[in-house]
């Protein structure tokens, strides 16, 4: 690795002898990079034994693969099974190797099913309304005495089981952060002195719910992280094992540790173990729907006996921008508490990279920054940057340069999405989504099993025929082609006549297109007998019907394996309800392929996104879905107080449902019943809408980092809009008028 | 392809075939169902006779004689087993075994051999049997052969007479006999064979061999196989005798009628084949690895 | 026969010897048995005294191809039988003598549950508990439930401790979290329940043959006059595959033989999760008079066993023995890197046709998996068609219930009794006409079915009703047929319901069987009518036995048993041809006891975990519950690594020593759901690898 050119700060970091190090980076400082460095140093020292590996462990899939590709390339090809000496895995991923030691000490059966979020919302739904039928009267005392009679039906139906649903969600997330099963909960419940209403039903939801994975041999991914701990905890031979097995553990993104994270890390590496963590806490944008703060990585920094690193230095952004970043941070750790964004932000400050640095800021041009005042109503705010994005991607000047989009919210991509397209843009959305290839893929076969539980639909026949032919990249010739084929197959009437015709007749024959357009004629005979061999597989189970299929559909490996686990993930659907049948089962199919996101690599554009390949393109995506990524100019939408607020008396928040009295977040309130009911502190008590106030805090805290990271994605160029909000009430989010001030107050320049 | 679906149309010559009298007796009714059943091993689960419940019962009360019959000959003291035919909801089973016991004191001579298994070459082939009961007499060099039949109606002497069964069993005991004579073969003139009737416990049919139609037996039986052994994939024809279609289960492989024929004119009881003993090996599941 | 000298030897044993024969698979002891068998009866052993008592029915293979082939001596049918088999069959002749004492009604004959039955009962029992919140924190499918509670009170019979014991036992050695400690508490009271309802009802599960005749009859004068006449020499094989119950018997009956041979397989015992015990198999030696040893393989090139060994080092078994110098390199196919687990399955595919067009017979090739789930079996079977490679699997990859001719049978049985309220959906009408009729194509089952069939009332009207436009479309053809099936079906429920299985045998018969209907050119169909019918069969004796159903039409449960998959989920055996001619696909214990070696063996997923972990069993144990478990010993995670390894060690050098060539190994870096692999044979390949290349 002698050629590679490091930093100061890289190379006190590839110094590493061992023990605990922690490591505080800034967006853009090459963490992945700075780590994979570290791995393969590891590894090259020779010191590792064949059954031993360096584990790295980090927070979403597309991560893995770029560590894994990271290390394998560092690494020259001295072994002969190549990916070996080091496991990359996410938590999950870890979880689940650490259960999988000995599934039998926490109560799995070695084939135990992990219930993705798609199926554990189902479940939840169905609990939630379950619980709601029966327990309506516990939940009316919270609705708001303004409801008009006239809509209190429909909150009723509609609204109340979304929030019930909800507050079951935060309600299991936390039990199970606090390794508390529901019987375990039901113990500290009973002690209380008196019952507590939202505790009492965030249990009974819990209960209920675990009660129904359970019958499905399942686990959900919340119980897989404990159950991990919980099988370290229970057995120390276990532990040793795993500590000799990885002897070295990196840990990237560290600030979205959960405690549980931390601890089953924390064990593995034991107390003089090797541990080096790196993070940034101000990219901390993951709290408000798990149980992960920055928190615990400022703590271990502190901690006596680790070191304490920091990786300052950043090439991504050019000096303007780095100022803005800069700013925000200075501004927060200027404010005091109260003030709940005090310190939301900390240093380290970041660093341009010092001259000769193979990464080089882009050059100080602090006109390219546009920090726009004029207040907007949300359709002009889409209006106006996509009149400058198509502008923008016309200059010629600008034909090597990527571009985003950025926005707080999916609802809000797919809205730009659309104005985008209208204006013949064209536009990247696989961000916003799980991935387009991993969709692509389970949507042809949603198309065909469509089809073939309505098989005498010709216009779903035509659909599954174009499923077929787009599985291929086609030229425009081609898709002409296809279209026409596709327009014949939708307007045939009696589908029999084209697929099984009796002898002497049938469509295909009287349609003339063998000599009118052969071509397409061709196509049609080809599809008939396709279509001719998965109807005789219609009879199989569901799950050896999508094989079939794929074999058809596919010949990209990528989408093979998809077929393959949406073949075993509909297999386990069918069984946990054998009454479904194909109709229902390829709704299901089209659903997996929305939700299955955790565990699966098996995409490429999932894996490593690569904005560079998307030059003259416009990317659109949320900024938590661009972490980890850059473009030469971002724009940031919606800049307004509802979706960056900051505790203003103005600010309205998300999880404060209009139909619910007092402006209660009843998440946050059952999490502080629930709180109080675990504390043994006795002045620890619950008061109804303190934890609404607390949880209107953390929120504007972590909407500040979340405003900072989308800063940050800039390289060169930077645009900053804010709207008025659907009631046309918000205004500019106060990160966002700071900034405002700050440039306006001579800043902007050097 | 999936080489376990696939099947044989004619014997492998490779492999030894285990006739019986069974399969023998098939061949003779109908080439075409000894190949379905035998070389094809074709499970075809149609009725055999109707009404398929009675036919059933019919069945299971043969089954459950012969088990009672076994059991007495072997020494289960006659007390408990006269209470569980007494109990048993068919009621035929009592009179059958009220019969039975009248017969037992004329089976208490000689050494008794029940359900014995016996086997020999045939060829490139073995013949096998498991006969009810074989009585010895090693003093006179002598053995009866004892088969219970447990049919509604009672066979005609004639009909039984050219039944393989007839032929198979006093052959192979000679064959192979000799370990139950002092390791002499019988001579075929000392064997006896009775048809005994449960039904018709006063009217056994007895059979005697002779050493011609010992040696005349040996002759068929091995023209049979080897004219089994040189047919072709569509040389086992279908019988011409339409009526015995009736009382198969391939009937409507064959396209020969759709019903079964009544049980009270099947003049075979279709006793459940006793060739390889097959005792339940897969009690225990296969391994989920 | 070409013997060997060691094989020589053991045929040329003096007649009255008691043999015990140890050596590593692939010595040839099988083949000296068998030898020694057709020695036995050449030399005048009546055939009707000798037993040959295997653990398992396809271990019996080689010494029914002698005993049926014209070399063997004609005289008495040797018996072959497994220890439970003789069991059973000692039960069910000799019960009158015993019914009584062991607690059953003595005028009822005894009624023997299959597997399946059994599960029905536990099922029929245990259901209701769910609801008092029985193994709730158990995460475990109900099946496997069911099946793991009677795994309990087989191992309490073939080992030999109290059935009251199964729970104390388990507790005893539990390490993990203490509420598994209540699921043992309910194990235990389900197993007391059971063997308490089939004492009741004269049900005989195979832990109840095992113990009647342990308890009872094995000691009565007349069985005991009978076995020691019937059974004068014994062979015994594989017995370090057997369980204490079977060498127990053995023990028993050895010294007043007149010959005995017993086999022990060195390095084997597969067969522990059934109850089998290794150790208490090498303490019959004792009570043998020769020992004989066979070593070296006539089978294994050193190369594999130099392999193998080096995986034990790599594993850490003390007993490995790996020797410099055999180029086992060579012996190992690696294949290129393979990101998804579909390719692994196009490059294992590619590599076996080419196997084949350079010349190896489909039969000395076999694809290994240490599971084989229906859809991997699909998968592979399905790429194996496409390249017209012939195999054989020993099951088919889909279980009865999933059978469409099954599945369109039981769609037609709930049509045809509208008083059970089993109304099958539009959709499973649509298949059941589309398999039902022939030449019916899916569309036209679909409009047919739209037209004459209504869910909400389940019935089915005639075809003469139908719009005439729709008629001609539907085609005349396929409306005759559907009419003589609607028409059948509506006379059958006119009148009184007959069982289940006499439906099947009649529609299967008079109808579906017949020129113009779906079955009658299946062959394939045929068969798994049978099976179904079968099954359905079995279900009602087992219920009739136990004195019926009170009122509840037995059909219906078993319609609703089956939709439980509590029924009907085994396989359909089907017709086994010769070996030679096709390539065996199989999981790798399977492939072990059937005992044939092969030019080439395939490690399919060979990254996997399942190679190296044990089949987790929350409601059981094969260890604990062994004969040599010291009482109140924790079972621990060191324990379970321990056990694995050597089990993968066993696995490993099993395979090694029934390979004739080369091993390929087949792994993609992410496994069919996504993960990444790095199971424990792979990694000690790795291992062996890295040391390799240290040594230079």
């Amino acid at each position: 690795m002698a050629e590679l050119h490091l930093r100061p700060s890289q190379v006190q970091i590839l110094a590493y002898q061992g023990g605990r190090m922690g490591i505080s980076a800034v967006p853009g400082a090459g963490k992945t990079f700075t780590l994979s460095c570290l791995a393969a140093d590891l590894l090259l020292r020779g010191e590792l034994k064949a059954d031993q590996e360096v584990l790295i462990v980090t927070l979403v899939n597309s991560a893995v693969d770029n560590f894994a590709g990271q290390i394998a390339k560092l690494l020259s090809n001295a072994r002969r099974l190549p990916g070996w000496g080091y496991r990359v895995r996410t938590l999950h991923g870890l979880a689940h190797d650490i259960v999988r030691e000995r599934p039998e000490a926490v109560g799995l059966a070695e084939d135990f099913q992990i219930i993705d979020e798609s199926e554990a919302g189902r479940i939840l739904n169905e609990v939630s309304a379950a619980w709601l039928r029966a327990n309506y009267d516990q939940v009316a005392s919270y609705l708001s005495d303004d409801i008009e009679e006239h809509r209190l039906d429909w909150v009723r139906r509609e609204k109340l089981p979304e929030l019930v649903q909800s507050v079951a969600l935060a309600t299991i997330r936390y039990a199970k952060d606090r390794e508390l099963t529901p019987e375990a909960l039901r113990a500290e419940l009973d002690r209380l002195p008196m019952p507590l209403d939202l505790a009492e039903m965030g249990w009974a939801l819990y209960a209920d719910y675990q009660r129904a994975i359970h019958y499905r041999g399942a686990v959900d991914f919340d119980d897989l992280i404990r159950l991990a701990l919980l099988s370290l905890k229970l057995d120390d031979a276990l532990v040793e094992r795993l500590r000799r097995q990885w002897p070295y553990i990196l840990e990237d993104e560290a600030q979205d540790s959960s405690r549980l994270q931390e601890e089953i890390l924390r064990r593995l590496a034991g107390t003089d173990g090797n541990w080096v963590r790196v993070g940034d806490p101000n990219q901390a944008i993951y709290e408000t729907f798990t149980t992960a703060s920055p928190e615990y990585l400022l703590r271990f920094r502190a901690e006596s006996g680790v070191q304490a690193r920091d990786l300052p230095e950043s090439g991504r952004s050019q000096p303007a921008i780095i100022r803005l970043a800069n700013h925000l941070i200075d501004w927060s750790q200027g404010l005091e508490a109260p003030d709940p964004l005090a310190g939301a932000l900390a240093p380290p400050r970041i660093t341009p990279t010092p001259p000769g640095d193979p990464q080089p800021n882009p050059p100080e041009r602090p006109e390219l920054i546009t920090l726009y005042a004029p207040r907007l109503e949300p359709a002009e705010e889409i209006r106006l940057v996509g009149q400058s994005v198509a502008k923008w991607l016309k200059d010629p000047a600008n034909q090597e340069f990527t571009l985003a989009v950025l926005v707080p919210r999916n609802a809000r991509g797919y809205e730009v999405v659309d104005e985008l397209r209208r204006r013949g843009v064209e536009v990247v959305d696989s961000l916003l989504n799980s991935t387009s290839a991993t969709r692509a893929a389970a949507s042809a076969l949603s198309e065909a099993l469509s089809w073939l539980s309505e098989p005498h639909s010709s216009s779903k026949m035509s659909k599954a025929y174009l499923a077929w032919r787009r599985r291929l990249p086609l030229t425009s010739e081609e898709k002409a082609l296809a279209d026409v084929a596709a327009r014949q197959l939708g307007s045939i009437r009696r589908v029999e006549e084209y697929l099984a015709p009796l002898p002497g007749g049938g469509w295909l024959a009287e349609s003339g297109l063998a000599k009118s357009a052969p071509a397409v004629y061709e196509q049609l005979v080809e599809f008939q007998t396709l279509a001719r061999r998965w109807q005789a597989a219609v009879v199989l189970p569901v799950d050896q019907l999508v094989l079939t299929l794929a074999q058809d559909f596919f010949n990209q490996p990528a989408d093979l394996a998809v077929a393959h686990k949406m073949a075993s993930l509909i297999r386990q659907r069918s069984e946990a309800h054998p009454d479904w049948q194909i109709d229902t089962l390829s709704e299901e199919v089209a659903q997996i392929a929305r939700n299955e996101r955790r565990f699966l690599g098996f995409s490429e554009d999932d894996s490593n996104f690569d904005p560079k390949r998307y030059c003259g393109k416009c990317v659109v995506a949320t900024i938590h879905k661009a972490k980890g990524l850059e473009w030469d100019r971002v724009y940031l939408l919606s800049a307004n107080n509802y979706d960056f607020p900051s505790g203003e008396l103005i600010d309205q928040y998300i999880s404060e449902k209009w139909f619910i009295r007092d402006d209660l977040n009843l998440e946050a309130e059952a999490l502080a019943q629930l709180k109080a009911a675990l504390s043994t502190d006795e002045y620890d008590y619950f008061e109804e809408g303190r934890a609404t106030l607390v949880s209107r805090a953390d929120y504007a805290r972590e909407r500040l980092r979340l405003f900072y990271v989308g800063i940050t994605r800039a390289k060169r160029e930077l645009v900053i809009t804010w709207n008025t909000g659907r009631d046309g009430r918000q205004a500019p989010a106060r990160a966002f008028q700071e900034l405002m001030r700050y440039w306006g107050a001579g800043y902007g320049s050097k | 392809m999936d080489q376990s679906k696939v099947r044989r149309l004619v014997l492998d010559p490779a492999e030894p075939f285990a006739f019986s009298q069974a399969s023998l007796q098939d061949y003779a009714d109908c080439a075409r169902r000894f190949q379905l059943r035998y070389v094809q091993r074709l499970s075809w689960p149609a009725a055999q006779a109707e009404p398929v419940q009675e036919n059933e019962q019919h069945l299971r009360r043969g089954a459950r004689f012969h088990r009672l019959a076994q059991q007495a000959l072997l020494g289960v003291p006659l007390e408990p087993l006269a209470q569980i035919a007494a109990a048993d909801p068919d009621p035929a089973l009592a009179a059958w075994w009220e019969h039975f016991t009248r017969l037992l004191p004329a089976l208490e001579a000689g050494e008794r051999r029940v359900e014995l298994g016996l086997s020999a070459p045939l060829g490139r082939h073995r013949l096998s049997a498991v006969y009810d009961l074989v009585q010895v007499f090693p003093a006179e060099g002598r053995a009866v052969i004892w088969d219970w039949k447990t049919s509604l109606a009672r066979p005609r002497r004639a009909w039984l007479e050219g039944r393989l069964q007839t032929l198979v069993y006093p052959y192979l005991l000679v064959q192979a006999g000799s370990w139950l004579n002092g390791g002499q073969p019988f001579a075929p003139e000392q064997i006896e064979m009775v048809y005994w009737f449960t039904g018709f416990p006063d009217k056994p049919e007895r059979f005697t061999c002779s050493a011609a139609a010992y040696r005349k037996a040996g002759r068929s039986l091995m023209a049979l196989v080897r004219e089994i052994e040189a047919l072709g994939p569509d040389g086992f024809e279908k019988t011409p005798e339409e009526k015995t279609c009736r009382f198969c289960v391939y009937r409507s492989l064959c396209e020969r009628g759709a019903g079964a024929g009544p049980l009270a004119e099947q003049e075979d009881e279709g006793e459940a084949e006793s060739g390889e003993i097959e005792i339940d090996f897969d009690q225990i599941g296969e391994i989920r690895y | 026969m070409n013997l060997t000298p060691a094989q020589l030897a053991v045929v040329r044993q003096p007649p009255g010897a008691r043999l015990f024969l140890e050596g590593p698979a692939g010595s040839g002891k099988t083949t000296a048995a068998v030898a020694r068998l057709l020695a036995l009866l050449d030399a005048g052993v009546p055939g009707a005294h000798i037993l040959v008592l295997v653990p398992q029915r396809t271990l019996a293979g080689p010494y029914y191809a002698a005993l049926r082939s014209p070399a063997a001596a004609p005289g008495g049918q040797v018996s072959v039988l497994t220890a439970g088999g003789l069991a059973q069959r000692m039960v069910d002749l000799f019960w009158p003598l015993v019914a009584k004492d062991a607690g059953f009604d003595p005028l009822r004959p005894p009624a023997f549950l299959t597997l399946e039955t059994a599960q029905y009962y536990m099922a029929h029992l245990v259901r209701p508990l769910f609801d008092e919140g029985l193994f709730e924190s158990v995460a475990i499918d109900r099946n496997r439930l069911y099946s793991q509670i009677l795994d309990n009170l087989n191992k309490a019979a073939l080992i030999g401790f109290p059935v009251s014991e199964i729970g104390e036992r388990l507790s005893a050695a539990w390490s993990g979290e203490s509420a598994q400690l209540r699921v043992y508490a309910d194990v235990q009271r389900c197993a007391n329940l059971f063997r308490d309802y089939c004492l009741q009802h004269n049900l005989l599960d195979f832990s109840l043959q095992v113990e009647v005749f342990r308890k009872h009859l094995q000691h009565s004068l007349l069985v005991s006059e009978y076995l020691k006449a019937s059974v004068r020499h014994v062979i015994a094989d594989n017995i370090e595959e057997d369980t204490p119950f079977a060498h127990e018997i053995l023990q028993g009956w050895l010294p007043g033989l007149d010959s005995a041979l017993l086999i022990y397989d060195q390095g084997a015992g597969y067969r522990s999760f059934l109850g089998a015990d290794r150790a208490s198999a090498e303490r019959l030696a004792a009570a043998c008079t020769t020992h004989l040893g066979m070593a070296g393989s006539l089978v294994t090139p050193p190369p594999l066993e130099q392999l193998g060994q080096r995986i034990g080092a790599a594993l850490e078994r003390p007993q490995a023995a790996p020797q410099e110098g055999a180029d086992w390199d060579s012996a190992l196919d690696f294949p290129p890197e393979l990101r998804f687990f579909p390719q692994m399955l196009d490059w294992v595919a590619g590599q076996v046709r080419s196997l084949l067009d350079s010349g190896t017979p489909p039969g000395e090739i076999a694809i290994l998996a240490p599971f084989l789930p229906d859809a991997l079996r699909f998968a592979l079977t399905n790429r194996l068609d496409a390249l017209g490679v012939p195999y054989r699997s020993h099951r088919p990859s889909r279980s009865l219930a999933d059978e469409p001719a099954a599945r369109c049978l039981l769609t037609l049985a709930r049509l045809a009794h509208p008083a059970w309220g089993l109304r099958p959906s539009r959709v499973e009408v649509v298949h059941a006409l589309f398999q039902a009729i022939a030449a019916i194509d899916l569309v036209r089952a679909q409009l047919l079915a739209e037209v004459v069939y209504r869910p909400k009332d389940a019935r089915l009207s005639p075809f003469g009703r139908i719009h005439p436009d729709m008629q001609e479309r539907i085609t005349f053809s396929v409306g005759n047929r559907y009419e003589a099936l609607r028409a059948w079906l509506a006379d059958y429920a006119e009148g009184e319901p007959a069982e289940l299985d006499f439906f099947f045998t009649r529609l299967f018969g008079e109808v579906l069987s017949q020129p113009g209907y779906g079955f009658h050119s299946e062959r394939d169909a045929g068969q798994v009518a049978a099976s179904l019918i079968e099954s359905a069969q079995k279900f009602r004796y087992a219920i009739e036995a136990a004195g019926g159903m009170d009122g509840k039409p037995l059909g219906r449960e078993y319609l609703e048993m089956v939709q439980d998959g509590v029924i009907a989920s085994t396989y359909v055996q089907s017709w086994q041809p010769p070996q030679a001619d096709a390539v065996f696909i199989a999981p790798a214990y399977t492939f072990l006891l059937n005992n044939r070696p092969v030019e080439h063996q395939f490690w399919l997923d060979v990254g996997s975990n399942g190679w190296f972990e044990r089949l987790s069993q929350p409601l059981t144990h094969p260890y604990v519950l062994s004969r040599d478990w010291p009482a109140g010993r924790l079972w621990t995670s060191v324990d379970e690594y321990e056990a694995n390894r050597e089990a993968l060690f066993r696995l490993a050098l099993g395979l090694l020593r029934r390979c004739k060539g080369r091993v390929h190994l087949a792994f993609s870096t992410l496994s069919e759901g996504g993960y990444e692999q790095k199971g424990m044979l792979l990694r000690s390949i790795y291992q062996v690898q890295l040391e390799e290349a240290a040594r230079g």
